[in-house]
């Protein structure tokens, strides 16, 4: 079929011309396609600190977190923390990440200041932490609380300390 | 006559140009398939849908007291799907499998559950700790 030596020749050549080509040909339409993923995927993202706080809102106003609720009247106090409730089996009621892929999702860090716990051993406070926190604090939010013991109340701020997917 | 074409050197010159375009056609072709279905909206669209229900969720959540919330815009060109820890958007017409999920997590004691399906209107219901997805009344 291809009896001259140029015939072989340009077959040769186009067969490592079509090896190449089908190498960059297939980069490019996977680059096109991840360049349309991540367009996509800007266009409907929600900022982080956003979607955080409407998570972390549960922290303070759900009295199946640590908001205080009337045991009479059944009425929940929003911005209440019951320092009762304030305790790690609590959280981890409250708010649990998937085991297997909750380090993608939001987890947290609680100190409330001036009512954290002390660690016997180092002496210093605790915090309290979700399943999959592990300590990698991408940004805090800051809830002013009222924290009540007892019959007492007292003015100050939880500290939510957010970590974003790993 | 096939044989006079196609055996010769200049045959397979016109056999490597239809071969060479009929690559270019193929790559052209998938090009415009991938940005066609990421620029269709129905993709986007769910990917927003869902995110704004699970924020739903997670406002709910932090809500005391019962509380009906009604999603504001036209739906019915989707099928919504509420479980114990996701939601799922997909098109009216779609398996769920190509529907987009997005995971939440409850607190203890609560329970997520209901689908509306081509329905305008979708509204979120929450009594004491359960939540249900269903259409507006």
């Amino acid at each position: 079929m291809f009896k001259s030596k140029k015939g072989q020749y340009d077959i040769a050549r186009k067969s490592i011309f079509w090896m190449i080509a089908g190498v960059v040909i297939t980069i490019t339409v996977l680059a096109f396609a991840m360049i349309l993923s991540i367009y996509q995927g800007e266009v409907s993202t929600v900022p982080a600190e956003y979607e955080a706080k409407l998570t972390a809102l549960r922290f303070v106003n759900t009295a199946e977190c640590f908001t205080y609720q009337d045991l009479v009247t059944g009425r929940i106090e929003s911005g209440v923390i019951d320092i009762d409730k304030f305790t790690q089996e609590r959280l981890d009621d409250c708010y649990r990440s998937d085991s297997e892929r909750g380090y993608s999702s939001f987890n947290f860090g609680l100190s409330l200041v001036g009512f954290d716990a002390i660690d016997v051993d180092s002496g210093e406070e605790k915090i309290l932490m979700t399943n999959n926190f592990f300590n990698k604090v991408d940004f805090t939010l800051r809830f002013p609380v009222i924290v009540r013991s007892g019959s007492e109340e007292f003015s100050t701020q939880l500290l939510v300390f957010v970590q974003e997917g790993i | 006559m096939m044989k006079k074409i196609f055996g010769g050197k200049k045959g397979v010159q016109i056999l490597f140009i239809v071969f060479e375009l009929l690559i270019v056609l193929f790559v052209i072709f998938t090009l415009v398939k991938i940005a066609e279905s990421y620029g269709s909206t129905t993709g986007t669209q769910k990917a927003i849908l869902s995110k704004d229900l699970k924020m739903m969720v997670d406002t709910l959540v932090a809500t005391p007291g019962d509380v009906v919330v009604e999603y504001p815009g036209d739906v019915s060109s989707y099928q919504f799907h509420l479980f114990q820890d996701h939601i799922l958007v997909a098109l009216y017409d779609e398996d769920k499998g190509f529907g987009i999920s997005n995971y939440f997590s409850l607190p203890k004691g609560y329970k997520a559950t209901g689908s509306v399906m081509e329905s305008e209107k979708l509204c979120f219901v929450k009594q004491n700790t359960n939540m249900l997805l269903s259409n507006c009344v």
